[in-house]
């Protein structure tokens, strides 16, 4: 297609003036009189959520937008900018569904197919609203994390003003739930982020170089599959001393089973014609590997990593639990349990909520990881549907 | 196959050397004397010195990581909290992991096979969904939290069974005594429970990969009847691998195991795990993790070599 003509495509492809004011009234109002539900109802819930979070901030007095703690700093601007982006993003979606060409690349049918994907939205929304949890929890919580209400220790659900109870201390559940999120999201996403950063990069070495190198990774993997993650993470954490920091570190180095997917993924693409192509145009081994095996494994590696921070969760509060984990002040769902577990004959809710929460979390996860196989990569599909 | 299951074995001794020496040096770094764990409060330095001539702990690294060694199999390496062989304490506990994690291996097996396959066959039905979810569920939820909240419903609200520990055994199986039975049950379901539902999973898609195949269209073209298409047709080729994946539990089991036990007071494996690394106990973290890991790749070796048997299509050179 010629310049001209897209200009003209453009053209004729004007925006109603309802449909201008209505994207600038209410993000997603626009897309419901476009006939566009799904993003409209997402918009639009989404930014209400958003909304709520920056008035309950607001009426509560949490805000801090200067000085302070830096945590309730940035959740404050954020939740500024995040009303004010879901007013942009909707704009800019409507204006792009005006110009968007027929079919386009594979992430965007794959974004296409997504949003088609029941399944795949329930996740997002679940994973969406831990991520919501996580980053404005001072704003939403209704108590402070540690603040202990010392009329009200082991208080059943709603009594004293704990809509979830309180614990031996007298500190509030459901702010600890909140708070706790942060671990969770914080360490499991860290650990995995190293898993696919190592997995990768093993994985990409093994399978381009093949031979000596290939061997030796493969061996090494062997080796850390041969033994449990529990019992490995709890005597390096024994040795080292429990922290964020160490299991981040430890869960990081041993859940690498990222490499042998890259790894077999690149054995595949190597083979492919285009590789000959561009080795032939000259292209060194780090352009061969960055800009075409890469990319080209990417799908896969989001499907492992979503499915991946699931299981780190659920280790990490097991750890915690162990008492390997984050220390006991700072709330974390696995500490939560474990100190619950005294508690068992007097306060059910103890050891009720903080479990829930990780189950709905690491199911949102699954969820997602799912879909996203579904939709990205037809062969690894469960169902090949 | 001699040839090559020989190959694996040698493998096996490689990989276990190096888990061996990864775990004595990750002992090493571990702060702590236990020449002074072992003697305990009170003792006098010479003692301690005696004791660590014993241990041989005043040697270079290389020659302790030899002794330890050689301690460990020739049955002489003692625990270092409990003061009596670390075989002897294994050998005590083995039984209850072994009972639990067989019992639980047979729950998820029986469960998860009949729930895959009826997901598989009605797909997209109610019973599909349902199926997929509860397995969805399953691999979300902590075995831990499980474990405790059946506690929490079955033994504190209803007061029906025993809330932990492992109860009276006859044989060395807590099954075959009532009382045994009922303190079984909470672990063992606890513990079978993500395998259940990750096997559930396994199944169901290995049943509707096999259910495309052209041999199954043909099987259902010449007029048979649906049950015999999918017992007799479909279902044993795609149990082949739903078995590599029950052949694997073993070792997934052992993991799950250290935390089960934990939560459960079930005297096992795991639970000494945990309580040996809280006390730094390294003489029996070492001979335990070596067995948990010598398990671990037996039990990948052997799925190997029975897959062989079981698909004729598959030959290793």
């Amino acid at each position: 297609m010629s310049k001209d003509k897209k200009l003209q495509e453009k053209k004729r492809k004007k925006i109603p003036r309802l449909t201008f004011i209505l994207s600038l009234v209410f993000p997603g109002l626009a897309h419901f009189k476009e006939g566009r539900a799904k993003p409209g109802f997402l918009l639009s819930s989404f930014s209400a959520l958003q909304i709520i979070i920056l008035v309950v901030g607001l009426i509560n007095g949490r805000m801090a937008w200067f000085g302070g703690v830096l945590d309730q700093v940035i959740a404050s601007w954020a939740s500024v900018f995040f009303v004010l982006g879901f007013w942009l993003l909707s704009y800019i979606s409507i204006k792009r569904s005006f110009l968007k060409q027929e079919s386009g690349g594979y992430w965007t049918r794959a974004a296409r197919g997504f949003m088609r994907h029941k399944k795949g939205l329930v996740g997002a929304f679940i994973v969406f609203l831990v991520i919501w949890s996580a980053l404005f929890a001072p704003l939403v919580a209704p108590y402070k994390p540690l603040k202990m209400d010392l009329m009200h220790t082991i208080t059943s659900p709603g009594g004293g003003g704990h809509p979830l109870g309180t614990d031996n201390y007298g500190r509030d559940i459901l702010s600890r739930i909140i708070f706790g999120s942060r671990v969770a999201l914080g360490v499991g996403g860290g650990a995995t982020l190293l898993n696919m950063i190592f997995g990768g990069l093993l994985g990409l070495l093994g399978g381009y170089y093949k031979g000596f190198i290939d061997s030796v990774i493969m061996r090494f993997l062997e080796v850390l599959n041969s033994i449990p993650y529990i019992i490995f993470a709890l005597l390096v954490l024994s040795v080292f001393g429990a922290g964020v920091l160490q299991i981040i570190i430890v869960l990081g180095i041993y859940g690498l089973q990222a490499a042998r997917i890259i790894r077999s993924e690149v054995l595949s693409v190597r083979e492919e014609d285009y590789i000959m192509a561009c080795e032939a145009l000259g292209a060194g081994d780090f352009r061969k590997i960055f800009k075409h095996i890469f990319p080209n494994s990417m799908a896969s590696l989001l499907v492992v990593m979503t499915m991946r921070i699931g299981i780190n969760i659920i280790v990490v509060a097991g750890l915690s639990f162990l008492g390997f984990g984050v220390k006991p002040p700072t709330p974390s769902w696995g500490a939560m349990l474990q100190s619950a577990q005294s508690y068992m004959t007097v306060a059910w809710w103890m050891a009720v909520f903080p479990g829930l929460a990780i189950v709905l979390t690491v199911f949102g996860f699954n969820l997602l990881g799912d879909s996203l196989r579904d939709v990205l990569d037809p062969k690894m599909s469960a169902s090949g549907r | 196959m001699t040839s090559y299951i020989i190959r694996r074995m040698a493998q096996i001794v490689l990989v276990l050397f190096i888990v061996s020496i990864l775990v004595f040096s990750l002992l090493q770094l571990a702060p702590g004397d236990p020449a002074t764990v072992l003697a305990g409060p009170g003792t006098s330095i010479d003692e301690i010195e005696a004791i660590r001539e014993d241990l041989g702990l005043n040697k270079p690294i290389h020659m302790q990581y030899l002794t330890f060694v050689k301690k460990l199999f020739n049955g002489t390496l003692k625990s270092y909290a409990y003061k009596q062989s670390v075989i002897s304490i294994i050998a005590e506990r083995f039984p209850a992991t072994l009972e639990l994690g067989l019992f639980a291996i047979i729950l998820a097996t029986i469960i998860s096979i009949p729930a895959g396959i009826i997901s598989a066959i009605w797909q997209d039905t109610t019973a599909d969904y349902t199926v997929t979810t509860v397995a969805l569920l399953g691999i979300s939820t902590p075995v831990f939290w499980t474990a405790l909240m059946l506690m929490l419903l079955l033994s504190i609200q209803l007061d029906a069974l025993p809330v932990s520990g492992r109860g009276a055994t006859l044989w060395g199986f807590s099954i075959f005594t009532l009382d045994g039975l009922r303190h079984i049950v909470i672990p063992m379901i606890a513990l079978s429970s993500v395998q259940m539902a990750m096997n559930t999973r396994l199944t169901r898609s290995s049943m509707l990969e096999v259910l495309r195949e052209d041999y199954v269209t043909t099987a259902r073209s010449k007029g048979l009847k649906e049950t015999a298409v999918i017992m007799g047709h479909a279902f044993r080729n795609a149990m082949l691998p739903v078995m590599t994946n029950v052949g694997m539990m073993v070792g997934t089991m052992v993991a799950g195991a250290v935390l089960t036990e934990t939560t459960t007071a079930w005297p096992g494996l795991g639970r000494l795990m945990v309580s040996s690394i809280h006390r730094r106990d390294f003489a029996v973290i070492f001979a335990l993790t070596l067995l948990i890991s010598f398990g671990y790749v037996m039990s990948y070796l052997i799925v190997d070599i029975l897959y062989a048997y079981a698909d004729p299509r598959i030959t290793y050179e």
